[in-house]
């Protein structure tokens, strides 16, 4: 009799908790849909409909810190600038597959950070595009790459939707969107970082990670996803404010893929002196304010114009030139 | 080594594996690895593990429910590195063989000296595993002092603890005292081994004592839908500490803590006020969790929690907050030093009470991480309750003054509440700090109100929505006295809805990946 009111308790209990998973789908599916603006409406632009000759990819560090129009002006290309913060190479993979599966672009230029390689794989802000994999079963082996069981998960739309309401509901309550409608996927950030009293100035102890292995590899794939389809990569390492170790183990595995690699180079700004130090650019540590990320664009804007120049044929055939 | 190398041997050096700047974060980068995919309570492997563990020991003989007991704790615990196991079953092997040598000596000195040994025994791995680091440092420090050697270099040992050692050991410890006491009688190998080992309490507790448990494993346990419920509301109230509470506050109390130095007063304030809340609720969880899975199961272990931030003085809320732990702590350091030191007297002097308590709150903070940063979060702590007594006299003097009012009262209990609460605020910022600098830094932060890195405004927002969600359900259940008992029902179908609705709730606003329980590491 107890057994058999357990089982009937327990039955019920899946049956209303489908009931709800299903009712649950079908009403976030319909608001996802309808978004046209903010950061989900931003990443389907991106994965699905994007067309421009010039890709930016990258973390936050890429969505207030490239300003897009600049880099059209200044090379003659369109451009969208695709970053989203807390992403990963998980994210710049799936871009990737999703880009070359609809058009090749002129040039991609992908955003790197000076110890991305040296930590394992972050699966937190990659999981925040759930709802994708809930919609699009080939994006399920990046957004759930760190476990396979919970693949079969995105089946859910309790799952799918989980924790997302801040980025899937302020667009509909606010009808100011954080994207300037033609700042083309550029967040604009005001404010000055104050560089505290304690951060660390003396580097001289600084000892050199370990690169890991899986970073590496999936590193590797990216660069060679591009490579296949013959479109050339730009990599470029941010700058920081306050000032850090010389080098690190990332930047150095970077410099060693520049001087092998012919589809792809590498605009290091880690230590430039045009930022270090230099708050007015700057509201936080690593994160660019308007004003920076206009001077930064402009830089890169100009350095990679001064590559082209000099390899007037990278763009069409950027495996047949070699690197300096 | 590699990391396969470390499922064999079960300890390695970190730096062999990872170089990060903190052994503490590579221990866990490493630990995250191995829990990738095991059994922790708040994984869909776990859920798995439950189910199958409750449907067989019900299915299967009376006879054989203690033996497939130990089995299945076994297998759960050396899911998260099968090497562990042996630790394990060293600690088990000791307790029962050292408490069997205690019964069967009567001598007094015979008894002690036994007893003295069996404990180093048992200690011995704890020491090694968790402290052997931090004294060789501190040993290393006071050498340098008194020798100053440029080539003295050593590099020191971090090993990757047994998962619960803490727990096991004291378990253990707990066992082998009450023999020695006469408080428990000498059970046989196979019954301490099923009581130790206990797959619900063997890697966060509680610390369940022999006398109440073992006992258990010879009832004939039968499922009923009430014990059924009252499980899984538990389970279901852990999960949602855990996934709602706990780790959607541990996002921003990650970003406050990351380096004190850098994040303004504001973002530190808040991050301090949400790591004490986290804590609660990642450790409450797991013993929630735990008692829950138990009663799955027919078992009945100890309340570990009661509502501590309801308190209303720091003694009562070390009455409410990991029970198991201060009553282990109380019943076999505080009384035994406060029967020696007081001798032949009636009752110790208050000054010489309040010594004992900051010695042994010393020793809780040890326990609870090699580290100094522990030490001083206990010290304080025991000076909290050493100096409580007479404040709270003059406090009480203050109170008869007003009418007695049932308004005035309340307001009286929740500005001590209030108090409570910010004292072990105070205290959780050495608690999860990395050094005593990076404590400074936050205390220096949060008393200047100094600038810099401010962590965004939605991460605050969520913390306090789910806060005060936590907070309403910790007052129903200060007047239930059941955990979970808002998602029972006498109707089983409104129980269903409740439990589905819950569930989704959960599901929908909870951070679902599995992240590692804070009380692991001890």
């Amino acid at each position: 009799m107890q057994i058999r009111k357990i089982l009937v308790f327990s039955i019920l209990t899946l049956l209303l908790l489908i009931g709800i998973d299903i009712a649950v789908s079908r009403f976030f599916n319909g608001v996802f849909k309808k978004l046209e603006s903010g950061r989900y409406h931003k990443n389907k632009f991106t994965l699905y409909e994007n067309t421009s000759e010039l890709l930016v990819v990258g973390s936050s560090v890429g969505e207030d810190g490239i300003y897009p129009p600049i880099l059209a002006d200044t090379l003659g290309m369109t451009c969208w600038n695709g970053s989203r913060e807390g992403q990963t190479i998980l994210f710049y993979l799936a871009v990737a597959e999703k880009t070359l599966e609809r058009y090749k672009p002129k040039l991609v230029v992908q955003l790197v950070e000076m110890d991305h390689m040296e930590t394992a794989v972050e699966k937190r802000g990659v999981e925040r595009l759930k709802p994708f994999a809930h919609t699009d079963p080939e994006l399920r082996k990046y957004i759930y790459y760190h476990n396979r069981y919970r693949r079969w998960l995105a089946f859910s739309g309790l799952v799918s939707y989980n924790s997302i309401y801040l980025h899937l509901w302020r667009p509909l309550l606010h009808k100011a969107d954080i994207y300037p409608p033609d700042g083309l996927g550029f967040i604009p950030n005001s404010g000055r970082y104050t560089i505290p009293p304690s951060a660390k100035t003396d580097f001289s102890d600084y000892v050199m990670r370990p690169l890991e292995d899986t970073q590496i590899d999936l590193h590797t794939k990216l660069l060679d996803k591009y490579s296949q389809a013959n479109v050339p990569l730009v990599l470029v390492m941010v700058p920081y404010c306050t000032p850090g170790p010389s080098t690190t183990s990332t930047i150095e595995k970077l410099k060693e893929w520049d001087k092998e690699r012919e589809d792809m180079i590498l605009l290091n700004y880690w230590d430039d002196k045009r930022f270090v130090g230099h708050t007015e650019f700057f509201y936080n540590d690593n994160h660019l304010n308007t004003d920076g990320a206009m001077s930064f664009t402009k830089i890169i804007a100009h350095d990679i114009k001064e590559w082209l120049k000099q390899h007037p044929d990278w763009l069409d055939s950027p495996k047949g030139i070699s690197t300096p | 080594m590699n990391l396969r190398s470390v499922q064999i041997f079960g300890v390695f050096r970190i730096e062999n594996v990872l170089d990060r700047n903190s052994p503490e974060q590579a221990y866990c980068v490493v630990l995250l690895r191995y829990t990738e995919n095991s059994m922790l309570f708040n994984s869909l492997n776990y859920v798995i593990f439950l189910l199958c563990t409750v449907v067989l020991y019900y299915i299967i003989p009376h006879k054989l429910r203690s033996t497939f007991l130990i089995v299945a704790s076994f297998f759960f615990y050396m899911n998260w590195v099968p090497a562990f196991g042996l630790m394990l079953a060293y600690i088990i092997l000791v307790a029962w063989a050292g408490a069997w040598w205690i019964s069967r000596n009567d001598g007094k000195v015979v008894r002690q000296r036994i007893l003295t040994l069996i404990l180093i025994l048992l200690l011995f791995p704890l020491v090694f595993y968790k402290y052997a680091g931090f004294l060789l440092e501190n040993l290393l420090a006071v050498l340098k002092v008194f020798a100053p050697m440029k080539s003295l270099h050593f590099v020191l040992p971090e090993f990757l603890q047994p998962i619960g050692i803490s727990f096991f050991t004291f378990i253990a410890m707990g066992y082998v005292i009450d023999v020695y006491r006469k408080h428990t009688k000498v059970l046989g190998l196979h019954r301490v081994t099923a009581f130790i080992s206990f797959f619900p309490q063997i890697s966060a507790g509680p610390i369940a004592r022999a006398s109440s448990l073992a006992p258990q494993f010879d009832e004939k346990h039968v499922l009923t839908y009430e014990e059924f419920s009252y499980g899984i509301a538990q389970i279901l109230l852990g999960w949602f500490k855990k996934a709602v509470v706990a780790d959607r506050l541990s996002l921003y109390v990650g970003y406050a803590f990351k380096d004190t130095s850098m994040t303004s007063g504001k973002s530190m304030l808040l991050g301090a006020i949400f790591f004490a809340i986290q804590l609660y609720c990642d450790f409450s969880a797991y013993s929630d969790m735990a008692i829950g899975s138990a009663r799955l199961l027919g078992f009945k272990l100890s309340s570990n929690f009661q509502r501590p931030y309801l308190a209303t003085t720091v003694r009562f809320f070390w009455s409410r907050w990991h029970i198991s732990l201060t009553t282990w702590f109380r019943d076999y350091i505080y009384v035994p030093i406060y029967n020696r030191w007081r001798g032949d007297k009636k009752k110790l002097s208050v000054f010489l009470s309040g010594v004992i308590m900051v010695i042994v709150f010393a020793i809780s903070g040890l326990w609870h991480g090699a580290g100094w940063t522990s030490i001083v979060w206990g010290v304080l702590n025991g000076l909290f309750l050493a100096i409580e007594p007479p404040l709270l006299k003059r406090w009480f003097k203050i109170e008869s003054r007003f009418p007695k009012h049932w308004m005035i009262t309340g307001v009286m209990n929740w500005i001590k509440r209030g108090i409570t609460f910010a004292l072990m605020v105070l205290c959780f910022i050495f608690f999860q700090a990395s050094s005593i600098r990076n404590a400074g830094y936050a205390l220096q932060s949060i008393f200047t109100m100094a600038p810099g890195f401010s962590i965004k405004g939605h991460f605050a927002v969520f913390a306090i929505v789910v806060s005060v969600l936590l907070f309403f359900i910790e007052l129903h259940e200060e007047k239930t006295k059941v955990p979970g008992g808002f998602l029972l029902s006498r109707s089983l179908v409104l129980q269903a809805i409740k439990i589905s609705l819950f569930v989704s709730l959960i599901v929908m606003i909870g951070v679902l990946d599995s992240s590692q329980f804070i009380y692991f590491k001890f």
